[in-house]
């Protein structure tokens, strides 16, 4: 429920980088990379079923609103956040 | 404080909520920062008058969790459990409501009485929501306050509630973690409560959980009992195959769903309503957002609020330095009429000279750190580092090196020190030792005014320009040093990371007034303690040893004879040649003497190796002076030329007119300034960062880089003329 395979993750699935500005969608799964940094993002509030809108993504930093409140990650967290 | 302390509160919440604020509305000027032993974590505390008595209020650092990734996590949860306060207020961004209970929820588990002040309540009807604060308090079963923080709403309330909670022992809430953990826990709690394992202390049940969250401090503290640590290692192990096998996660995000499930559960009981017909308006924070953090307009914008802050804070700040100054030269007049000999020379030229030297840039440095504290508590801080990470990635750095480099100095006025202890936050160590390395090369507080004393002297209707210049050069020496050294000595991949942006808030006055003073209390207590002691070193070893009788006496004889001579001449011309040539001779007499000094003949033995970069002697004493604490490179300088020299001259004017001073060797000496090695204090906290290594490494590295790029400066100004 919390995570999903790589292989899963290979063909089609959207990531967070996918969203655009604006656009809103409900995380799915993480894909475990990092562990540590994972519960981080589970204390800012990003689990799966938490609805996620992009505010801006342009090359750097994204930029989220989650549980109303404005978040910045890198994007390779963003790589590792799937969304539907 | 005579009073007796009646009770502590702790104030505990998410960073952003409002918690300093909260602080600020209770105490008022009533507090104290200091650290936390051994650590770099803010310690503030202030104290209260309450109808019952005096109360301690403790202000804990903000977090978003109780885990044990983070200092300031730990310090906040090793409070409450160690120091016991009687009850804690947990401040709740309200406009936030579902991501800030998460630590309350947290709070609740370990069982201490919590009191939640709902901050910002005034900010939910433009957000479309609104909170049911009493249904709130009843299914958690705490005090509910609604508080404005800002504008001092119910924070009075808070606190009574907080005194006078209904809770008066410690009762751990129990929420369930589903089937695969519940039965787990149980057996873990079970056995920790029959070996009576610091249940004292912790309660059982909250250090199971603990431990099945993979948290490393609580698995170590069951060292102490092999037996009971083998037992609940081989139960965490199993649950964890377990649910890596079936469920595709580890316990510790189990645990973090079941939280917010929890939390959803009370907030879907009509706690919040959200109109969704108001819910799609950009609110004012996105809208300034747009603009501020655009793409191109963004960093456009930031280079400006840069560059404006210095302006004003020169502009501003020359006048209340003109007043210390006079102040100073006042004072050091007055000491004039003390009988002359060592300890006139003692107060004037070591402490007045050395002391005022640093204290007369307080007026700068605190209308600068009023500038600093209002970008960082309007929020703008933030978004700094959102569009700084960008260009850090080039680098092999990280968006939250940010935030030690901004400490450090990247807005001059910070300090290396916890400007290194603050890269303690990034978790891939290749990266932390990137910043930990290049944080020194930012302009701290102690740097500023030696380029402020070289700016006015040689570039004098350029300051500001002159202070923008050198803080870019500090910005790409890190920069392009810290890409060098990830493409060789550290090479490695880059680690994720994630922060929360706040909404846009205009600062409150108390705050930031505040804020500005604690930072410049600490650089005044700094020149009022370990600047003076290193001071009057350096004027002892700039008048020992004492010139020598024979190269002494016949100087002093030669003055001794015009002297007498003057007293007894008529005629107005040659009284003026004679007070003339006693003035040289008295000059060359103090010259002798420094040169022939301790610090004297150090100067002069790196003087051939350092003239290349243009450093006369005097510099060099003042430069070596610099490693014990920048601070000190100022006060040297003006030290050995207040020896040399006792006309009435603001001391840039003597710089600028001394002998073997041109800009050549001022823009030589600033970009060495900038870039040599850090202070003493910085390379303790390096090496205990990093390792003693790593610290001569940035010893040996930085000076020479920066000797290097000094005398390259210098050979080409010079060549060029200027």
């Amino acid at each position: 429920m919390f995570f999903c395979k790589l292989k899963d993750t290979a063909n089609g699935v959207r990531t967070l980088c996918d969203l655009k500005d604006g656009e809103k969608a409900v995380v799915q799964c993480l894909i475990k990379a990092q562990g540590c940094h994972l519960s981080k993002l589970a204390a800012m509030g990003i689990t799966p079923g938490t609805q996620i809108e992009m505010i801006s993504n342009s090359s750097g930093p994204l930029m989220v609103l989650v549980r109303s409140s404005r978040l910045c990650l890198c994007r390779s967290l963003g790589k590792s956040i799937v969304v539907e | 404080m005579s009073e007796p302390v009646i009770a502590t509160i702790a104030l505990a919440g998410n960073p952003n909520a409002g918690k300093t604020t909260l602080f600020n509305a209770l105490t008022g000027s009533r507090q104290h920062v200091g650290n936390y032993p051994g650590i770099t974590v803010e310690k503030k505390e202030g104290y209260v008058d309450t109808p019952a008595g005096l109360t301690r209020v403790v202000d804990l650092p903000g977090t978003y969790s109780l885990t044990a990734y983070s200092q300031e996590e730990l310090v906040a949860r090793d409070f409450l459990i160690h120091e016991r306060p009687q009850s804690v207020i947990n401040v709740l961004d309200a406009t936030s409501l579902e991501r800030n209970l998460y630590l309350t929820v947290q709070f609740l588990e370990i069982g201490i009485p919590v009191t939640v002040a709902l901050n910002m309540v005034d900010a939910l009807e433009a957000k479309g929501m609104t909170i049911d604060s009493q249904r709130l308090a009843s299914l958690m079963n705490v005090p509910v306050v609604r508080t404005v923080a800002r504008s001092d709403k119910g924070v009075r309330e808070a606190l009574d509630a907080a005194m006078n909670h209904p809770q008066k022992v410690w009762q751990p809430l129990h929420i369930s973690y589903g089937p695969d953990l519940d039965p787990v826990l149980q057996e873990m709690t079970d056995l920790i409560k029959e070996r009576n394992f610091l249940t004292q202390t912790y309660p059982p049940r909250w250090l199971a959980l603990k431990f099945l969250e993979n948290d490393l401090v609580v698995r170590q503290l069951f060292e102490a009992d092999s037996e009971l640590h083998r037992n609940m290692r081989d139960m965490a192990d199993d649950v964890a195959r377990h649910c890596e096998k079936t469920l595709k996660t580890q316990p510790e995000f189990i645990v973090a769903d079941y939280r917010y499930g929890y939390i959803a559960s009370i907030l879907r009981q009509g706690v919040l309503t959200i109109q969704p017909d108001l819910q799609g308006r950009a609110d004012l924070s996105d809208k300034i957002d747009s603009v501020l953090t655009h793409q191109l307009a963004g960093p456009t914008i930031m280079l400006c609020v840069l560059y404006g802050l210095f302006s004003v804070t020169f502009a501003i700040g020359q006048v209340p330095m003109g007043w210390v100054e006079s102040f100073f030269e006042w004072l050091s007049a007055l000491a004039m009429q003390m009988p002359g000999g060592l300890a006139r020379s003692l107060i004037v030229d070591g402490i007045i000279a050395g002391v005022g030297g640093v204290l007369g840039f307080v007026p700068l440095i605190l209308i600068m750190f009023l500038g600093i504290t209002f970008l960082e508590d309007s929020g703008y801080m933030a978004r700094m580092a959102y569009m700084l990470d960008r260009v850090f990635r080039i680098f092999g750095l990280h968006g939250s090196s940010v935030v030690p480099f901004i400490i450090s100095g990247g807005i001059p006025g910070g300090c290396a020190v916890p400007g290194v202890m603050a890269a303690r936050t990034l978790r891939s160590p290749k990266e932390k030792l990137a910043t930990l390395l290049t944080a020194p090369f930012m302009v701290c507080g102690a740097k500023v005014p030696v380029f402020i004393l070289l700016a006015a002297a040689f570039f004098p209707q350029h300051g500001a320009r002159v202070m923008f210049l050198i803080t870019l050069a500090g910005w790409a020496a890190a920069l392009v040093v810290a890409k060098l050294l990830r493409s060789s000595v550290i090479r490695g991949p880059s680690t994720p990371f994630v922060m929360e942006l706040p909404p846009y808030r205009m600062p409150t006055a108390t705050g930031m007034v505040l804020h500005t003073w604690e930072r410049g209390w600490q650089y005044i207590k700094k020149a009022g303690t370990v600047i003076l002691a290193i001071s009057i070193l350096i004027w002892a070893m700039m008048t020992f040893p004492a010139l020598s009788v024979d190269l002494a006496a016949p100087i002093e004889a030669q003055i001794e004879s015009l002297e007498t001579r003057l007293a007894s001449e008529p005629v107005e011309e040659i009284r003026l040649a004679l007070q003339n040539d006693i003035a040289e001779l008295s000059l060359r007499l103090k010259e002798e003497t420094l040169a022939n000094s301790l610090a004297g003949r150090m100067g002069r033995a790196i003087e051939p190796v350092t003239a290349w970069a243009g450093f006369d002697w005097r510099t060099n004493i003042a430069l070596v002076g610099g490693i014990a604490a920048k601070e000190v490179i100022v006060s040297t300088l003006a030290t050995a030329h207040a020896l040399g020299d006792d006309q009435a001259q603001s001391f840039s004017e003597r710089i600028a007119s001394a002998p073997g001073w041109n800009t050549s060797v001022a823009v030589s000496l600033m970009i060495f300034v900038l870039l040599y090695s850090p202070c003493f204090v910085t390379v303790v906290a390096i090496a205990r960062e990093a390792s003693w290594g790593w610290a001569a490494f940035s010893v040996v590295f930085n000076t020479s880089f920066a000797f290097a790029l000094a005398v390259a400066a210098y050979q080409l100004g010079m060549r060029m003329g200027w």
